[in-house]
């Protein structure tokens, strides 16, 4: 010790701790790094900050009383989270959905899809920062173009970011007239956007250095981890719920599946682009082909109706914007669920990130957390 | 199938959900086999039968290639321990670190057993079954550091 400056031997072993209040990490991570000088010799991430005990308010609430809940999980895109829950209810006790319901069910996933990734686009370009003088910019653009997606949630359902839109055998709200030139105006705006904001990023000399070759995951790490959603579509594994189980009415619609091999922070992104124009894609065709049916195949829920499933288990999985969102739900024949596991997907991708990041320096950390897109809301439950 | 493929060369039970029950005796052998088969780990997840003193450990694993899934289940007596995944799927560190948080379970030959999403020195598994929840939430002293 030299006065109050401590000298470190070189070779010498630093922890670091990150969080949980660190702008960058989109939430409440801590992270321990342990640091030989600028290098990243072991990462541990700490969690649970934000776990409210969601499982168990699922063994005490009925099955009607629990799905507003479930909009406060994965908060960046609550309609994906009930669908869902909604679908794995459905299968449980046999309960029919009008084909009317399915397609706004679609319809408003995928717009929410493509509003968890504009907030993950700004933020991610947030954190890094220098990359476009300051990052600011481009935060603020994405998030002007998500607002106008959110305006749509409003006029639909009175709030913007818990809609509560679903219910067990339909939905509750009917589309409201006008929503087609709404949405079309809306739609061709963001996909101009979205261009506009790729061909700037990728044509950036800074954000190329810092993306591209940082944090690759090889596939069968990936499959091992259990990582989903554009984490695994990212790495060359081309598997999407939406295409291999198609669950609702996504067997109607026509789209691709965006894959790239690279598994770096770079690849990820470009998956997630590509997504929201797939997104975009669907909507249209949603729109397009809405059938005349009910929306809802049960009473609306202003009457105490108690759905009592027979006894058996269940899990049913989705591809929400995160990777495979499923619910395993385990019924002994009474109105509320014996067991209710939430398989969130930010929780698995989240698990890789030791592997990613040994031998990257603590620089990288805010790129590769940013580009597994983790909502902390989802991780802890 | 390649679930039937399991199914005929250990002679398992399957529920009328479609899920097989393997016995903890054949684990690794099991498990073993389900590796090849299915890269993909989704979830592991527990639940809880007090009358029956016994615990359901289920896995979900998929092969993304033919989209197939497959979930089984062993029962695990109360005091008894299973061994860990980890072992197959690098996954299962943290799914069955949360299984212990959350129901008490122990897994053997895990590299990093700890709790995960609660406190360190909390008390309890919530999700079991005969833990108590209609009780008033333990004040914490700041002077003292200590509830």
């Amino acid at each position: 010790m030299e006065g109050n400056i401590r000298v470190f031997e070189p070779e010498e072993e630093i922890v670091l701790n990150m969080g949980p209040q660190h702008p960058s990490t989109h939430g409440v991570l801590r992270l321990i790094l342990k640091l030989s000088g600028e290098k990243i010799v072991d990462a541990k991430p700490d969690i649970g900050f934000l776990h409210r005990g969601v499982e168990k308010l699922g063994e005490t609430y009925t099955y009607i009383q629990f799905l507003p809940m479930l909009d406060r999980n994965d908060y960046l895109s609550a309609t994906t989270n009930e669908f869902g829950y909604v679908l794995a209810v459905e299968k449980l006790a046999n309960i029919p959905v009008p084909e009317r319901a399915q397609y706004i069910r679609v319809l408003f996933s995928e717009l929410s899809r493509i509003a968890s990734h504009l907030v993950w686009l700004g933020t991610f370009c947030l954190d890094l920062g220098g990359a476009l003088g300051g990052g600011t910019t481009i935060f603020l653009y994405c998030f002007r173009e998500r607002e106008k997606i959110l305006d749509i949630f409003e006029k639909m359902t009175g709030s913007r970011l818990h809609p509560h839109l679903m219910q067990i055998g339909g939905v509750r709200y009917d589309v409201y007239p006008g929503i087609e030139k709404d949405l079309k105006e809306i739609l061709k705006d963001v996909e101009d956007k979205i261009n506009e904001y790729e061909e700037m990023l990728v044509n950036n000399p800074v954000f190329i250095d810092r993306t591209k070759g940082v944090g690759v995951l090889p596939k069968e790490v990936a499959m091992e981890y259990g990582c989903s959603g554009p984490v695994l579509r990212g790495s060359g594994v081309k598997f999407d719920l939406r295409k291999a189980v198609p669950y609702s009415s996504y067997d109607k619609f026509d789209f691709d599946v965006p894959c790239f091999d690279g598994g770096d922070v770079f690849d990820r992104f470009r998956v997630r682009m590509e997504e929201m124009r797939q997104s975009i894609k669907i909507i249209r065709q949603a729109l397009d082909g809405l059938p005349e049916d009910p929306i809802s195949s049960q009473m609306p829920v202003k009457v105490k109706v108690a759905i009592k499933p027979p006894p058996g288990e269940v899990y049913v999985a989705i591809e929400s914007p995160r990777g495979e969102l499923g619910y395993y739900i385990y019924s002994d024949g009474k109105p509320v669920a014996y067991r209710m596991k939430i398989r969130a997907p930010s929780f698995s991708n989240l698990s890789v990130l030791p592997f990613l990041l040994k031998g990257h320096l603590v620089a990288d950390v805010v790129a590769i957390l940013g580009s597994l897109d983790p909502v902390f809301g989802d991780v802890d439950r | 199938m390649k679930k039937e493929i399991l199914k005929k060369e250990f002679n398992l039970e399957e529920t009328k959900d479609g899920i097989l029950i393997f016995p903890v005796k054949e684990f690794y052998h099991f498990m073993e086999k389900v590796k090849g088969l299915f890269p993909y780990l989704s979830f592991i997840t527990a639940c809880h039968f007090p009358e029956r003193k016994e615990f359901e450990i289920i896995y979900c694993v998929r092969d993304p290639q033919s989209g197939e899934t497959l979930i089984f289940k062993t029962f695990l007596k109360e005091d008894e321990e299973i061994p860990s995944a980890y072992k197959f799927y690098k996954g299962a560190d943290w799914m069955e670190r949360e299984i212990y948080d959350l129901f008490g379970v122990k897994f053997k030959n895990h590299p990093d057993l700890r709790r995960i999403l609660l406190p360190e020195d909390w008390e309890g598994h919530p999700l079991r079954k005969d833990y108590e929840i209609n009780r008033a939430p333990e004040k914490y002293d700041y002077r003292k550091k200590q509830y």
